[in-house]
């Protein structure tokens, strides 16, 4: 077969871990590449302690009544288990690790626009977490992560410690988001057009624009919850003339958006991974890009969705649930495009393709089921029930955390330059699935039959499916252990990784794992674009729009 | 960024030189990524303000009268006179760029020190108008204890958000009261000319905006016909 | 950092070339900023009705697109960053147009939403009762009907044990235990 070379011979260079050794190294990087890797091993500590939450909620809801904990204690689990996903896990998770990582590498670059920016808004998060952690220490927060007004202005647990941390976070996120738009519009490589760049760069832009528009407005919203814990302004208190609905058009104003800022990133690195392992140039990489920012902006017209039995009024609750529809369309898109670009392909069941195609079965549940919840007569009956925490949870771990899975080990010999057990992958990607599965399927059931959500204690009859659904937790938990172990391993003594170990076209393939401090020694070959499969690999590509 | 010559020797004291970040291409690409940069955050600042605009919008629509007569409990001519101070320190700070743009040193320091004068004229008009109204007993939410019988009863909502909103500007400016300052010392020390100017025009965009929000402040809060 | 990409930058490589503006342009804006003061103001002492704000707000819609397109040199920056500008006014405006969609369209569909707007401030007593009509049977009215507002310089009252009883197992919703099921407890802003 034709093979043009994807790796041209290099004279050895100092990659970016080897560049300069000690903490201060670490501590006052500018390396785009080392602040990813920080935010990597950031955010996966989040995730363990949001899933040691989540180990506690199932451990509790295992028996009806009280199993291990108050009910007090209950509601502040919840809470956290949501705060520290959302916030410092899933919304930095994918671009503010992997996106830092290789958004420079995928468009020629040295670094990003503003490094010093960047490190700031690592370190922003830092302190974030720090809030966070003073916030469960003083009196723990038992709100709900929707800190809902009127209880989140009278309870007496640490609502504004938290509320000035998720401010933080949000200025962290704000200037990631700044830093990717101004990189990608004035920092790629000559002969680069925005159609030339990989999907996984039109997914972050996405992203960016919603951080940069939509953040400001959870900033504000905690200064004034805030406002009205201390001062009691009463724009929230019907007793002083407010609105408490008001304080939930502040709050989802920003965060229906930020759920697409979660799900946008994992979709571009689906784009990446479904290509590699099908050897095949995607399918209507146009469609796929604009759908990216479709997404993002229809994703600002929704949020009243979550508001339906708020008492909103009914003009606005009609025109929210229709306008819930059209955002489906987009996502719809990708992922008809998704399976049509594995079409006659050489499919790898790598790792990494495992988790891709897991994304693609539970992505394609939890937005169907999204869009029962956007029908407002459905609406009525599921809400704040069981059925709503098995759609989000099947798009935002299902969907998101398969692809930062996806993300995590398609890419890692790149960052690291080592393999992981391949083997324990899969196994890694079975387990998560038949965990997942059985974790959440259940709770679609448990909805519809009447569960509510945020419950400490429940009627008897919900006991079996509670239980099957602790069961599929603990499997979940057990494997994010397995896998957690695999990886030190493979810091400490995995095989060298190749540059290329998976037969990639993409830009960072082209370069040595791990890439040295200034990306690339010499710059890709534009001739042969990231999914020019067909020209390395001599099958036709099928008919496509134009790329 | 370093000051190490081509030819490894000690750095020169002689003068300051700013050196192009090496990851751009060259000094244009540089400057306008500052500035679309900058215009991002800036979008991000409307947005701050925003909410609190909506917030604004939404009780004035629900308590038309109340707000008309709070109203009229603020000081016109205070605010006026406010009002002339930032566009006057609007204008200042537009030359002051333009002075940096031109290689103007003195004239650049001298415009940057009216700006800073104004705006501590601002803060200062809004000292006293806060305790004009802390003394009414005009002040947010349930310590609004007006005395007068003509004291409009359900003004807590209007002060609670002039408060907030004049509040969160008047930090905003002490923030470019400080920006500014920062400027100052640099030109001082002569760091700016027509090669570099990039942080005089940001932080002057930066003033602009503070500027604009005051802009709709005023005729909401202090104007209601 | 290599030697080679800095002298790059000093010897090839664009230089920036300041765009600068005349002193005219610059004291032009100025005097209209200040003219447009002086009109806004002046017209604030007349009642021309709704117009008043219409006029407020076009005066200073003018103003600060003086202020953004000269000022801040938007007239003459590369047109994306005028994107951006606009851009976050469209989001800006489709927040404010879905909220009043919401608030000022309560109670059109359901008359029992449908509440006299009786704003309460935190001392009752000072609803001057010649002016506005007070429906004393309303739940809205402190003291009539069971929502308990706390008397002057008091905090919010932490939650009773039978607060706690109620709530406990609930969602984050609003202390209110004393509405009967069925009986509407719509305040001005809804739950």
């Amino acid at each position: 077969m034709a093979t043009q070379t994807l790796d041209a011979h290099r004279p050895a260079s100092v990659s970016y871990l080897d560049a300069a050794k000690g903490w201060k190294s670490w501590a006052y990087t500018l390396d785009h590449k080392r602040i990813g890797i920080m935010y990597l091993i950031s955010v996966s500590l989040a995730l363990l302690v949001g899933g040691l939450f989540a180990m506690l909620i199932r451990i509790e809801l295992f028996e009806p009544g009280k199993t291990i904990m108050t009910a007090e204690t209950y509601n502040k689990v919840f809470t956290l288990h949501g705060i520290i996903m959302v916030f410092l896990f899933i919304i930095p998770s994918i671009p503010a690790a992997l996106g830092n990582f290789f958004l420079p590498i995928m468009i020629g670059a040295k670094d990003v626009a503003f490094p010093r920016l960047n490190i700031a808004s690592y370190y922003l998060w830092v302190t974030g977490a720090v809030f966070t952690l003073a916030a469960i220490l003083i009196n723990g927060i038992d709100t709900g992560w929707t800190f809902y007004t009127p209880y989140s202005v009278q309870t007496h647990t640490s609502v504004i410690w938290m509320g000035l941390g998720i401010f933080i976070l949000g200025f962290s996120s704000i200037f990631t988001g700044l830093n990717f738009l101004v990189t990608m519009h004035k920092l790629r490589m000559p002969g680069l057009g925005w159609f030339d760049m990989p999907l996984f760069l039109w997914a972050i832009y996405g992203t960016a624009l919603i951080q940069v528009l939509a953040t400001p407005v959870i900033g504000i919203t905690t200064l004034l919850l805030i406002a009205e814990r201390t001062m009691h302004i009463g724009i929230f208190d019907p007793a002083m003339g407010g609105d408490p609905v008001l304080f939930q058009h502040f709050f989802w104003f920003y965060s229906h958006p930020a759920v697409y800022i979660m799900i946008l990133p994992g979709m571009g690195i689906i784009s990446e991974v479904i290509t590699t392992f099908a050897r095949r140039h995607v399918f209507g990489y146009r469609f796929i890009a604009f759908s990216s920012i479709a997404i993002a902006v229809l994703g600002f017209l929704v949020w009243g969705h979550h508001m339906f039995v708020s008492g909103q009024s009914e003009v606005a609750t009609m025109v929210f649930s229709f306008l819930t529809f059209f955002v489906a369309i987009p996502s719809a898109i990708k992922v008809f495009n998704w399976t049509t670009t594995m079409y006659r392909g050489q499919i790898a069941l790598d790792t990494p393709m495992l988790y891709a195609l897991s994304f693609l079965f539970l992505f394609s549940i939890g937005g169907l089921t999204g869009i029962f919840l956007g029908a407002l007569s459905v609406d009525v009956h599921l809400t704040d029930t069981y059925f709503v925490v098995a759609h989000f949870h099947y798009v935002m771990m299902g969907g998101t955390v398969m692809a930062f899975l996806a993300g995590l080990h398609y890419w890692w010999p790149k960052m690291t330059g080592r393999m992981y057990n391949e083997k324990l992958g899969r196994l890694g990607a079975v387990l998560i699935f038949v965990g997942f599965n059985v974790t959440f399927l259940t709770q679609f059931v448990l909805g519809s039959q009447g569960m509510p959500r945020r419950y400490y204690d429940y009627l008897p009859k919900y006991t079996p499916l509670h239980q099957m659904s602790s069961f599929g937790a603990w499997l979940l938990g057990a494997t994010f252990l397995m896998m957690t172990i695999y990886f030190i391993q493979s810091l400490r003594s995995g095989a060298k990784a190749p540059d290329n170990p998976w037969g990639s076209m993409g830009f960072e393939w082209r370069t040595p794992s791990p890439p040295p401090v200034e990306n690339y020694e010499t710059l890709p070959d534009l001739s042969l674009g990231p999914y020019d499969y067909g020209k390395v690999y001599g099958h036709k590509p099928t008919a496509e729009a134009k790329a | 960024m370093s000051d190490v010559t081509a030819e490894g020797g000690l750095p020169e004291k002689k003068k300051w030189q700013h050196h192009v970040g090496h990851h751009f291409a060259d000094a244009e690409n540089e400057f306008t990524a500052n500035k679309f940069g900058f215009w991002l955050f800036l979008a991000t600042e409307i947005l701050l303000f925003g909410g609190l605009f909506v917030a604004y919008v939404v009780f004035r629509s629900t308590y038309p009268m109340t707000f008309h007569e709070a109203h009229e409990h603020l000081s016109k001519p205070m605010g006026a006179i406010n009002t002339v101070v930032l566009i006057c320190s609007s204008f200042t700070m537009a030359m002051a760029v333009r002075a940096s743009q031109t290689n103007q040193h003195r004239r650049l320091i001298w415009l940057l020190v009216v700006t800073l004068l104004c705006a501590f004229t601002f803060l200062v008009i809004k000292f006293f108008e806060y305790k004009a109204k802390i003394e009414h007993g005009y002040l947010p939410g349930y310590w609004y204890t007006p005395h007068l019988p003509t004291d409009p009863a359900n003004g807590n909502l209007f002060f609670g958000l002039y408060f907030v909103m004049t509040g969160l500007h008047g930090l905003h400016v002490l923030g470019g009261i400080v920006a500014i300052s920062w400027i100052l010392v640099k030109a001082k020390k002569r760091q700016f000319s027509s090669e570099w100017y990039t942080p005089v025009e940001l932080v002057g965009m930066y003033w602009h905006l503070v500027d604009l929000i005051w802009i709709y402040l005023f005729p909401l809060f202090y104007l209601i016909g | 950092m290599s030697h080679d990409t800095a002298q790059a930058h000093e010897s090839g490589g664009r230089k920036h070339h300041p765009h600068v503006l005349p002193v005219r342009m610059y004291a032009g804006v100025w005097l209209a900023l200040l003219v447009l003061t002086f009109i806004t103001v002046k017209v604030s002492y007349f009642n021309f009705g709704i117009m008043n704000l219409v006029v407020a707000m076009g005066v200073a819609t003018l103003k600060a697109s003086l202020v953004v397109l000269f000022f801040m040199h938007l007239k003459y920056d590369e047109k994306f960053n005028a994107i951006i500008f606009a851009g976050s006014l469209t989001f800006l405006t489709i927040f404010f147009v879905l909220t009043l969609a919401d608030t000022m369209e309560r109670g059109k569909v359901d008359p029992l939403e449908a509440h006299e707007l009786v704003p309460v401030p935190a001392r009752p007593e000072l609803i001057d009762r010649k002016t506005v009509h007070v429906d004393e049977k309303s739940p809205l009215v402190p003291g009539a009907h069971g929502l308990q507002v706390p008397a002057t310089g008091e905090g919010l009252a932490a939650p009773t044990p039978a607060d706690s009883a109620a709530m406990r197992g609930a969602t984050g919703g609003a202390v209110e235990s004393t509405k009967a099921p069925g009986e509407s407890t719509k305040a001005p802003g809804g739950h």
